[in-house]
């Protein structure tokens, strides 16, 4: 009798349990190869001594997601098979018991780990390379100089290996130009950008990209290329510690190698974070920060100075977060040592300091209707000193002492923030110098339609900026007029909208500018742009168009500012079983400007139309999963002219070539699909 | 350092009488305009400006002025030298401090052709390390004189002083509008990218700024049929017209780049206004070739519940079908807690890399569901989550993906579902 009932609360997809013990009752039953693969099939025996009333409030959880619907039986077996494969690594799975009073008990807990062989628990790899080669067919005569053939192409590489307790991961990628244009030592071939990773237990070592600092007074939140390591940051421990030496300008391109090992211009520095409450729903964070370098501030794709700078800094900081999360308390102290000519001999080392002080009140309203409203109230103090500068973050500001309140509101899709802000400089009050101050306020809301309103909008949102700076002590000597006394208001509405097919948004905005001693010239500006996009052929032929004008009106003068900005894109694939490709984009850009007396510009009107386009016609089709490449023959070219009304050298520069195009990307070991937030739908 | 000063004094009278004899028999440069004329910079960060020299030149249209290099002084407001005219700079400049190098000309070489009227426009960059500023502020001063001579070729000079005016730390109290820092960066905080063909590729600029006014700038973008050849040609593929004011620092979001074309590709922020030379202002990326298209993942149209509601027993998930799917899985994420500075409450998807922290795996004729116990038992108010449905094809690949919604949880909503839920059960 008892037999047949657990037969058939088995054929019920019902397993059995002993409850009274975690784990008791139930064997997790491992593959008979020694190992589990990503396709492995959960397996668990089930002790035949589990009353059946048991069985009926059982579940099973995989990595917080209860799976129980997908349970079925085999035998004295319950089996669960991943519908998607799991990914290398460890899994929890989870049993456990509905009580009749409403609560859970955990009845058993595995720590399953999914491996790619019996060598490595993980071996992934994939690479992407293409090669184009171009030959001019012609060209205007100032494209016309270098060699007829041309050759460009880029190679991506990423891999990882992983067993036990370490994981070793690379990337990198590399670029070829063979005009040399394509690196900032002309080299053909150079690299573009890396990163080697390796951890063991609770170290890690990176090299490429370095952790930086957190959100802190001194920067630091993205380095330059450099070395580092860190102690805790992957496995969450009570204790984490990293530390850097990276360069102290961004680079590219092989550097003495990897460009990590110069030995000038570079910045180290270390961060020691405790969590003392790490058992409790509280969280308590105390960091502590220090660096140490010498940096310019120019490099790659930076407007900055060559001229090297020293300096170090140190700064404590302390974030909580306290009853259920909803208050978060948050402090920070810094101090830094600057030598702005990065000699220390003549102007000797500023030493000075800044502090912040921080919280956050979250908080509901509404929670028992069926659309609450959650808020978030911040309001933050903050101070720096006139010689405070951290060489992580040039662009930082000083001698300025900051108070901002921010509220922010979401209701269904409806989401509000506005933001106070008031700001003064002159912080030591210097009685030489003037002090200035700005009040500021900012308002934005936006709205998600769930259905198209007006059958079109399917979002809006506008903000609204007013920001007043006005002289608050003016010293002897000190002209009135040579000092901001302004304000300057904006207005901004953006509507997407989703119509026939096309999809879009239609963007307008309204500034003005009034100044208060007469200094600057009172003006108001408009700006509107529109973009649509639509597919057919079941989106083998897409068109784009951008369309927006800036206007900026003295008001007095009636000196205008324009800058039009058109652009119409046609992209065509797929045609001709595939084969046929077509691309074709058309731009106008002109930008018209009024003399300037104070900086003694002069009017222009520049007008830039260009075309771009290419035909493409596949010779062999690609595969990622044999890695054969993609071979594709074509023609491209470009055409584009430049007037300048006002005076200056006009140009026109056309050029077609023929070009012959390879592309292969294949996984280098097969790797399951996880589909975390980064890999669908993000 | 002494040695030093009397070599400056030294070089510098000689230069002035030299000037004034010239001016005495062959005044040939007339007049030597800068503008501006001068403008303010906080005391405490390098800073850059751009100015015009206008040289006149009695010699006429398509003469060529140059000057080898400029000084820098720091003279008592009545000693401020005059050379507006061809007048000598006959007042003694106070010494620097050796670490200016005053032995050696500041700025470089510049050069300009007379056009009509005879004057020449000469448009210079000026670096202004902090260095200057907090020599100035050290001894006292407040104000830098920077002086360039001009030439002809006729031996004969005029100059004219551009007056750099020490102001407070803070980046606004000054009316002139200049910008000092600019980095350019890609989305993914990168200077140099290896992408894939149509990939989705952003770039961003962080300025610093002083004084305020109207930021105007254009994207410009030179494409692989603009780099092949010798000469790289940009085209403008965004403006910017934007005011700043204020706070000093500011971030300029560019537009989508072009990832049609494979090959190199260069992007700049091409400064107007203020018009500031900038040559290394550009990041380099290359696009690659695919061998195949990627799958598109489909969209779900989520149902219920709204945006923003609020967790009850009696809510039910509810999705429109996907054609082909195996299996469906809810899942639902903690939402990101809104930052220190900006970013308030709405943030509509996950941390990078976070897992869900509860969810359900259905079968794929379900179109609704309820959470089940033990999905809500994990879920802990108040809070707020964000959710959605993925679906999945018989190989075990996702095919379609919903976007996040927000989900509010009340204090005890977590609990209160579990226990009516349970409730039905029994």
């Amino acid at each position: 009798m008892w037999g047949l009932a657990r037969a058939a609360a088995l054929a019920l997809g019902i397993f059995l349990s002993a409850p009274s013990a975690a784990g008791a009752g139930f064997d997790l039953v491992s593959p008979d190869r020694g190992w589990r693969g990503p396709r492995d099939p959960i397996r668990i025996r089930v002790a035949p001594d589990v009353p059946i009333e048991v069985l009926r409030r059982l579940a099973l959880e995989v990595d917080g997601i209860d799976v129980t619907r997908f349970l079925r039986r085999e035998g004295e077996y319950a089996v669960f098979t991943p519908v998607e494969p799991l990914a290398y690594g460890d899994h929890e799975v989870r049993i456990v018991e509905y009580l009749p009073d409403g609560s859970i008990a955990e009845r058993a807990v595995w720590r399953v780990e999914v491996r790619q062989s019996r060598a490595f628990r993980e071996m992934r790899g994939s690479v992407g390379a293409s090669l184009d080669v171009t030959r001019r067919v012609g060209a205007s005569d100032d494209l016309d100089d270098g060699p007829v053939m041309a050759g460009q192409g880029g190679l991506n590489l990423t891999a990882g290996v992983a067993d036990g307790e370490w994981r070793a991961t690379g990337r990198l990628g590399l670029g070829y130009d063979s005009s040399g244009n394509g690196s900032p030592s002309g080299r053909r071939v150079d690299l573009q950008s890396y990163e080697l990773r390796h951890e063991w237990r609770m170290l890690g070592l990176t090299v490429g990209q370095p952790r930086g600092f957190a959100t802190s007074l001194l920067g630091g939140d993205a380095l330059n290329r450099g070395i580092g390591v860190d102690i805790g940051e992957r496995t969450r421990s009570r204790v984490r510690f990293s530390a850097f030496g990276a360069r102290g300008e961004p680079v590219t391109g092989f550097r003495r190698g990897l460009g990590v090992s110069e030995p000038r211009n570079r910045v180290s520095g270390a961060q020691l974070t405790f969590f003392p409450l790490a058992e409790r729903p509280e969280r308590l964070v105390i960091g502590a920060r220090t660096y140490a370098g010498e940096t310019p501030t120019g490099g790659e794709g930076v407007l900055g100075s060559p001229d090297g700078e020293r300096g170090r800094g140190h700064a404590v900081a302390l974030d909580s977060s306290l009853r259920d999360g909803r208050l978060r308390l948050h402090a920070e102290l810094a101090r830094t040592s600057w030598d702005p000519d990065g000699r220390g001999a003549a102007l000797g080392t500023f030493t000075d300091e800044a502090y912040v002080l921080g919280m956050q009140w979250r908080f509901q309203t509404g929670a028992s209707g069926r659309t609450p409203s959650d808020w978030a109230l911040t309001l933050s103090h903050g101070e720096t000193g006139p010689y405070f500068r951290s060489l992580l973050d040039p662009a930082g500001e000083a001698d300025q002492r900051a108070t901002r309140l921010e509220l922010a509101m979401q209701r269904g899709a409806l989401g509000a923030a506005l933001t106070l802000e008031r700001v003064r400089n002159n912080v030591d009050d210097l009685p030489d110098l003037a002090t200035s101050r700005r009040d500021g306020a900012a308002l934005q809301v936006s709205y998600q339609f769930v259905e198209p309103a007006l059958k079109v909008l399917t979002g809006l949102s506008a903000g609204a900026e007013w920001a007043r700076v006005e002289p608050l002590s003016v010293p002897s000597g000190v002209d009135r007029s040579d000092l901001t006394d302004d304000r300057a208001r904006s207005l901004g509405v953006r509507a997407d909208y989703a119509l026939r097919g096309v999809t879009g948004s239609l963007t307008l905005g309204v500034g003005d500018y009034t100044s208060y001693n007469g200094t600057v010239p009172d003006t108001r500006s408009w700006s509107w742009a529109l973009d649509a996009g639509r597919g057919f052929l079941n989106d083998r032929l897409s068109t784009r168009l951008q369309v927006g004008r800036e206007f900026t009106r003295e008001r007095a003068s009636g000196a205008t500012t324009v800058s039009d900005q058109a652009s119409v894109g046609l992209g065509l694939s797929g045609l001709a079983r595939g084969r046929l490709g077509a691309s074709l984009e058309a731009s106008l850009n002109r930008t018209q400007s009024p003399p300037d007396t104070a900086t003694g510009t002069d009017a222009s009107d520049d007008l830039t139309r260009s075309l771009s386009g290419g035909l493409s016609w596949r010779l062999v089709q690609g595969s990622q999963d044999s890695g054969r490449p993609e071979v594709t023959v074509g023609l491209t070219g470009m055409w584009q002219k430049t007037e300048r009304r006002r005076g200056g050298d006009d140009s026109r520069d056309w050029y077609v070539g023929a070009t012959l195009q390879i592309g292969a990307s294949r996984p280098l070991w097969r790797r399951p699909s996880a589909s975390g937030p980064a890999e669908a739908g993000r | 350092m002494s040695v030093v000063r009397h070599a400056f004094l030294v070089a510098l009278a000689l230069v002035c009488l030299a000037g004034g004899w010239q001016a005495a028999h062959a005044s040939t440069v007339g007049r030597v305009r800068v503008e501006p004329g001068d403008s303010r910079f906080p005391f405490n960060r390098p800073s850059m400006v751009t100015v015009r020299w206008k040289v006149t030149t009695t010699l006429g249209a398509g003469t060529q002025v140059f000057s080898t290099g400029a000084e820098l002084g720091a003279f008592a407001s009545s000693g401020l030298p005059l050379c507006t005219d061809v007048s000598t700079l006959n007042q003694a400049a106070t010494p620097f401090s050796s670490f200016l190098s005053l032995t050696s000309l500041l700025g470089g070489y510049l050069s300009g052709v007379a056009g009509a009227g005879g004057t020449a426009v000469v448009r210079e960059t000026i670096r202004i390390p902090a260095a200057w500023l907090l020599w100035a502020r050290r001894n006292g001063y407040t104000e830098l004189h920077y002086v360039r001579y001009f030439d002809d070729g006729s031996g004969n000079k005029g100059c004219n002083v551009f007056r750099i005016v020490l102001a407070a730390g803070g980046s606004f109290g000054g009316k002139g509008f200049g910008l000092s820092y600019v980095r350019m960066r890609f989305d993914d905080g990168s200077v140099a990218r290896v992408v894939e063909q149509g990939a989705e590729l952003r770039v961003r600029a962080e300025v610093r700024y002083r004084g305020h006014g109207l930021l105007r700038a254009v994207w410009e973008v030179a494409d692989p049929a603009r780099t092949r050849s010798g000469k790289v040609l940009y085209t403008p593929i965004a403006t910017v017209h934007r005011y700043l004011t204020g706070t000093g620092r500011a971030v300029l979001e560019g537009p989508v780049l072009p990832t049609t074309l494979t090959g190199l590709h260069l992007v700049r922020l091409r400064l107007i206004e203020p018009e500031i030379d900038a040559p290394k202002l550009f990041l380099r990326y290359f696009v690659r070739a695919r061998a195949a298209p990627p799958r598109a993942l489909a969209e779900i149209v989520l149902q219920s519940p709204e945006p923003g509601a609020a967790l009850a027993p009696d809510t039910r998930f509810a999705w429109s079908p996907v054609e082909g799917a195996a299996a469906y899985r809810l899942e639902l994420y903690e939402a990101p807690a809104p930052g220190f500075a900006g970013r308030a409450g709405g943030a509509m998807a996950p941390e990078e890399g976070a897992r869900p922290v509860a969810g359900l795996l259905l079968d794929g004729g379900e179109r609704s569901a309820p959470l089940s116990a033990l999905a809500a038992s994990r879920l802990r108010g108040p809070a707020v989550y964000l959710w959605r449905v993925i679906a999945f094809g018989r190989d075990g690949r996702p095919v379609a993906a919903s976007p996040y919604r927000r989900l509010v949880v009340a204090a005890d909503a977590g609990s209160r579902a579990r226990g009516d839920r349970d409730a039905g059960r029994d």
